[in-house]
């Protein structure tokens, strides 16, 4: 009694888990994308992000007259790196090529996504067996 | 070492690898990413050599008299292999640290490839949970004779 109790709560922690793991990493949409690709969907080719307004000496972009660069020393330029990770080289997704050592919170909505596709197998497949031994 | 142990212990590694894989910044970052997704392609290559006799038999009696089971997991293994052979494409037609120009795979498709990367993976992903729900039974068989050692 005890362990039936245990099992449906674990399903019941792994179906709530798998449900809102679905929407955090929008399964369904991912899913969806490579049906799309396969048959030829035009519309996700608009999704790719336009260039850059203008390409280094392509699309005529002349800097304003006097313009030397961020770098030259005149009052209110930027100095270099201001912009760029901080000392110590870390980012958000810590130095590049690199990365966070391990971090398993991005990891948890997948581990729910797989647990909940493993139960359903698991029970339909016990479920057949089961009605086929009946039968026989 | 047995034969059945090192499958065991190939199949927990594999596993455990491809949920990390599934965000690559959450284990050594790009770089490990990369470098795993290959490595994991391996252990599945090994994987299915350890499993051939199944995959020789299944095969020639595919159109056959076998069970609905058996044909069932050839046709999920089918899918995986297609799967995963689609990742590791895509994977190096976006692949950040590594170049794969030398194989034709240029930046020009690069959306393409990204979407085909994380959708593809998605799917594996639940072809991997029917997987290993499949094979669930002998799973927990193999947990319970390690734990009575």
């Amino acid at each position: 009694m005890v362990k039936k109790i245990l099992f449906i709560m674990l399903g019941i922690v792994i179906v709530t888990g798998a449900a809102y793991s679905y929407k955090q990493v929008d399964f369904g949409g991912k899913t969806s994308i490579f049906f799309r690709i396969l048959f030829g969907d035009q519309d996700l080719m608009k999704r790719v992000p336009p260039k850059a307004p203008f390409q280094e000496g392509k699309a005529g972009f002349k800097p304003p007259e006097g313009f030397k660069g961020g770098h030259d020393g005149s009052p209110g330029a930027r100095p270099g790196g201001q912009h760029g990770p901080p000392p110590g080289g870390k980012g958000i997704h810590g130095k590049p090529g690199t990365g966070k050592i391990i971090s398993l919170r991005n990891v948890i909505p997948y581990f729910f996504i797989l647990a909940f596709f493993i139960m359903i197998t698991r029970i339909l497949d016990v479920s057949i067996r089961k009605a086929s031994r009946t039968r026989a | 070492m047995k034969n059945t142990t090192f499958k065991f212990i190939l199949n927990i590694f594999l596993f455990i690898t491809f949920l990390f894989l599934m965000d690559e910044w959450s284990f050594m970052g790009i770089a490990f990413h990369e470098i795993a997704g290959l490595a994991i392609c391996l252990f599945y290559i090994l994987h299915k050599v350890l499993n051939w006799r199944f995959i020789k038999e299944t095969t020639s009696k595919l159109f056959g008299k076998i069970p609905g089971r058996s044909r069932i997991n050839y046709v999920l293994d089918v899918m995986l292999l297609i799967g995963f052979t689609l990742i590791v494409m895509s994977g190096m037609g976006i692949a950040k640290t590594m170049d794969f120009s030398w194989l034709g795979f240029t930046r020009e498709n690069f959306i393409i490839w990204r979407f085909m990367h994380t959708s593809v993976s998605m799917i594996v992903l639940m072809i991997v949970g029917v997987h290993v729900g499949m094979h669930w039974g002998w799973v927990l068989a193999r947990f319970r004779r390690t734990g009575s050692k």
